[in-house]
């Protein structure tokens, strides 16, 4: 089973790593993006755990809440522009590739992680998640993007399910455009 | 009580996650002083742009190119001048943003209108410096709707965000009539094929960079994604490692441990 979860996590985390190579396709890009992110989050949601923990919907809320809170203070210290208009389509991909990735790594990676310790499940979907990203947006934002994917595994952690990082991710993703 | 390494005991999981949350809220701060740009929330979303749309494309470009989009956007002027505003074209080549007030107040006036039009570059005069076009030049037109009257001067400036085929060296020039050009205080925002200035008023924008780097139509056309063919090997090599090491290593500690009693 380990050796399955090995080979569906570098599997797609290889293909998110070639996303810059998709441009070079001809015609346009976003039926393969949403191929892509359908499979992560068919892989992700239907991947077999050894032992799923209970979702702990209690503090579900606040959880989320603590998240949005620390993405939205980023935006503004980070200040500027967006960087593309906030058209629908832009959004509408971006929480497809919210929630895919959050299925992807916070649900499969982390669960299959966990039965090695909540160390290795935190930081190591954290540090995959960065990493894949390197080749989209640049080595510079490995920081952030491993900040990031600590709060979005202590998310897991804290709930028991990955739909609250999934919606403070998708929150993350449209602050990004505004 | 550790809540790193208990599955069952998990004290003040809030209070860890305040923690994690500031220290992701520093690293975005530190990363705005390190690296001098604007830093996004994060790093995420549907990933590389779709390909450049030329006005006159390169001939490796020619068969494949799409026409750029054009936009006409309407902002309403009131007593305190234009709302907030963020027009850009559809494709995402060209983002004009305006703070409150932007456009200034005029009387028999409450819609002033912002047009985006790209123009090819070798129909303006040639850039300063030894510059070449990076990307189609944009031409920008605000004018009050009504009576046409262009808004040459912003009352405050906004910003401009161009999308660059070529990332390398970018800067970004300015000007009024497509004569003489000014060049601006421009940075990467976001991405590296994304470079941003400020927008202070109706004129022709365009995005340059050094001419020895469009002799590589690999990058040209692309306008997006920072990784060149090496460096997506490198790092998807580097991925599955550390993917298969995640796995690998803790198995081998435990063994490790069993066998020396601890």
């Amino acid at each position: 089973m380990a050796v399955a979860a090995i080979a569906v996590t570098a599997v797609g985390c290889t293909l998110l790593v070639l996303r810059p190579a998709l441009p070079a396709l001809p015609g346009d890009p976003t039926p393969v993006l949403l191929a892509l992110f359908g499979l992560l989050f068919v892989a992700g949601v239907s991947w077999p755990l050894a032992h799923e923990e209970p979702a702990r919907r209690s503090n579900w809320i606040g959880v989320v809440a603590l998240g949005v809170v620390a993405f939205a203070v980023a935006r503004l210290v980070g200040g500027g522009h967006p960087p593309q208009p906030a058209v629908a389509r832009l959004i509408a991909l971006n929480l497809v590739a919210a929630v895919a990735e959050e299925a992807f790594f916070r649900r499969l990676v982390y669960g299959a992680l966990a039965p090695f310790g909540v160390a290795l499940a935190v930081g190591g979907s954290a540090a995959v998640f960065a990493v894949v990203h390197l080749t989209t947006y640049g080595a510079w934002v490995l920081p952030v993007d491993l900040a990031a994917g600590l709060l979005f595994a202590w998310q897991r952690r804290a709930t028991g399910s990955w739909t609250a990082s999934a919606v403070t991710h998708g929150a993350a993703n449209v602050l990004v455009v505004l | 009580m550790c809540w790193w390494c208990s599955e069952v005991t998990r004290p003040g999981p809030i209070r860890v996650g305040i923690v994690i949350a500031a220290l992701y809220v520093m690293v975005a701060a530190a990363t705005v002083q390190l690296s001098g740009r604007h830093v996004r929330p994060l790093y995420d979303g549907a990933g590389p742009a779709t390909p450049y749309r030329w006005v006159a494309p390169p001939p490796e470009f020619a068969v494949t190119n799409a026409p750029p989009k054009a936009i006409e956007a309407l902002v309403s002027v009131g007593e305190a001048g234009s709302t907030v505003t963020a027009a850009g074209t559809s494709d995402m080549q060209a983002l004009v943003n305006l703070p409150p007030g932007a456009i200034p107040t005029r009387a028999g006036e409450d819609t002033a209108a912002i047009r985006i039009t790209a123009v090819d570059p070798a129909r303006l005069e040639a850039l300063p410096d030894g510059r070449a076009a990076n990307g189609n030049a944009y031409r920008i037109q605000v004018e009050y709707d009504r009576s046409r009257h262009p808004v040459d001067v912003l009352a405050t400036e906004g910003s401009i965000v161009l999308t660059i085929p070529h990332p390398e060296q970018a800067g970004m020039v300015t000007s009024v009539d497509g004569r003489t050009w000014t060049t601006l205080d421009a940075a990467s925002v976001g991405a590296p094929t994304l470079i941003g200035a400020a927008f202070t008023g109706s004129g022709y924008y365009l995005a340059t960079t050094d001419p020895s780097h469009l002799a590589s139509p690999a990058d040209a056309g692309t306008g997006g994604g920072s990784g060149n063919g090496t460096g997506v090997v490198v790092v998807a090599v580097g991925t599955v490692v550390l993917v298969v090491a995640l796995w690998v290593l803790p198995v081998a500690l435990r063994r490790r441990n069993r066998n020396t009693g601890l």
